[in-house]
């Protein structure tokens, strides 16, 4: 099931999804990112919640919405060396309004 | 202008780093933006000054206490002065001859080639390292990280591999799946020691404490332990006692590492993490680590991190423990 985003064109929004990075799984924006024109990447960040070792983190992707209309993103939280399915996956639809 | 393993690739030639990576979907089309965005990383200071404060165990007391104890009770082990001012002597001699046989066109000999490399796969004639385990998704490297040492250091004393239960180390310990610190975990290893694996099985989640009723009958503790911030002790106890536990800053480029000697080139810091040090190799100025990734992460589960990098020589401790007997004997 698909979350809603809404932003308004010029304006700057994240998508923030928790994960346990230090234990080799990593959120990932699928790509293509549609050029729709609609919204654009920014980049991305990974914030620790702790000092601990093997502690959760938020993992920060940055977009700047860009004209009116919508975009699906998706993102999978995976090892980067496994084929395997992802781990968790999460979808968004991006509401641009003007 | 996007990025993709060529960009590591070469930021690995500038930076003459000495490691191999993938290519993979995450390094594809980043924004410069994302190359610039770097993370401090914020250790818990309290802890490690707390830590530094603490008197170290002199080296040479402990590797003279490790070897006179060898098949006695550790309690009734009789260390000499004259025992520990003979491993003193050692350890300088030893450390003379690192010095001096690093420079480029001395002859080695295998003797003196231990000093240099030191790899617990393969010491003493045999493999004192365990098989590589998979954490999954829960941040349990700590416990994967000391009770992976506190295993070898059963087949380093008493030559018996056994699989022991991360789960009991970490969730009867005082952990979780939020992170963990070895200390906490050392403690427990001391105290109450740590179960077969079967005894409380894995599972990559926040479970209660719930160990077997044999529990107590089969359950492995370390009498000593110690921690070491000087790179000159770290050494000489991976070269003469055993494997540790280490801790580091893991950055993104960490999840491409294939082989070589890692040292971070790229991304952005994401968080502390643990692992077991099987040994180092002063030729290619890297430690030996095993990691708890699976078979699929590095060189089949295992990497190599250059002296120096993530702070894993520096800013944090390693971590030994040694004089393991079943629970209570």
């Amino acid at each position: 099931m698909a979350e809603q985003v809404v932003a308004k064109s010029g304006r700057e929004f994240e998508i923030v999804l928790e994960g346990s990075p230090t234990t080799g799984f990593t959120w990932q924006l699928v790509r293509p990112l549609e050029k729709t024109g609609v919204v654009e990447e920014l980049g991305e960040n990974v914030e620790p919640s702790t000092v601990l070792a093997g502690g959760a983190a938020k993992h920060h992707f940055r977009f700047r919405a860009l004209a009116a209309g919508e975009v699906e993103l998706h993102f999978v939280y995976r090892r980067l060396w496994e084929s395997k399915a992802p781990r968790e996956q999460r979808e968004f639809v991006v509401k641009v309004g003007p | 202008m996007p990025v993709d393993t060529k960009a590591i690739q070469e930021a690995i030639h500038q930076k003459k780093a000495k490691w191999v990576a993938k290519p993979h979907p995450l390094f594809s089309q980043l924004s410069d933006e994302q190359l610039k965005h770097r993370l401090g990383v914020i250790p818990d200071e309290g802890k490690l000054k707390a830590l530094r404060a603490q008197p170290a165990p002199e080296i040479a007391k402990v590797i003279a206490h490790f070897e006179s104890s060898r098949g006695t009770p550790y309690e009734k082990a009789n260390v000499s002065k004259e025992a520990v001012s003979a491993v003193a002597d050692r350890l300088r001699l030893g450390l003379q001859a690192v010095e001096t046989l690093k420079k480029p066109g001395n002859i080695v000999s295998p003797t003196i080639q231990l000093l240099l490399q030191v790899d617990w796969r393969n010491r003493k004639g045999r493999d004192n390292v365990t098989p590589i385990k998979d954490q999954g998704g829960c941040g349990s490297c700590v416990a994967f990280g000391c009770t992976a040492m506190l295993e070898s250091m059963v087949l380093v004393e008493h030559v018996v591999p056994l699989d022991l239960s991360e789960a009991e180390l970490l969730f009867c310990g005082g952990g979780s799946c939020g992170g963990w610190w070895p200390d906490s975990a050392v403690s427990y290893i001391k105290s109450k020691g740590v179960s077969q694996e079967s005894c409380f099985p894995y599972q990559d989640y926040n479970m209660p404490c719930n160990t077997c009723s044999e529990r107590d009958g089969e359950a492995i503790q370390a009498v000593n332990n110690v921690v070491y911030f000087d790179v000159g002790d770290r050494r000489s106890y991976l070269c003469l006692v055993g494997p540790m536990a280490a801790v580091f800053e893991v950055y993104q480029d960490f999840y491409s590492y294939s082989s070589g000697v890692y040292s971070h080139v790229w991304g952005s810091f994401v968080g502390l993490h643990c692992v077991e040090v099987i040994g180092f190799d002063d030729y290619e100025n890297t430690w030996i680590c095993k990691n708890s990734w699976g078979t699929g992460f590095g060189e089949n589960g295992f990497f190599c991190i250059a002296y120096g990098q993530c702070n894993i020589d520096a800013a944090y401790p390693f971590w030994g423990v040694y004089g393991t007997r079943w629970y209570g004997t």
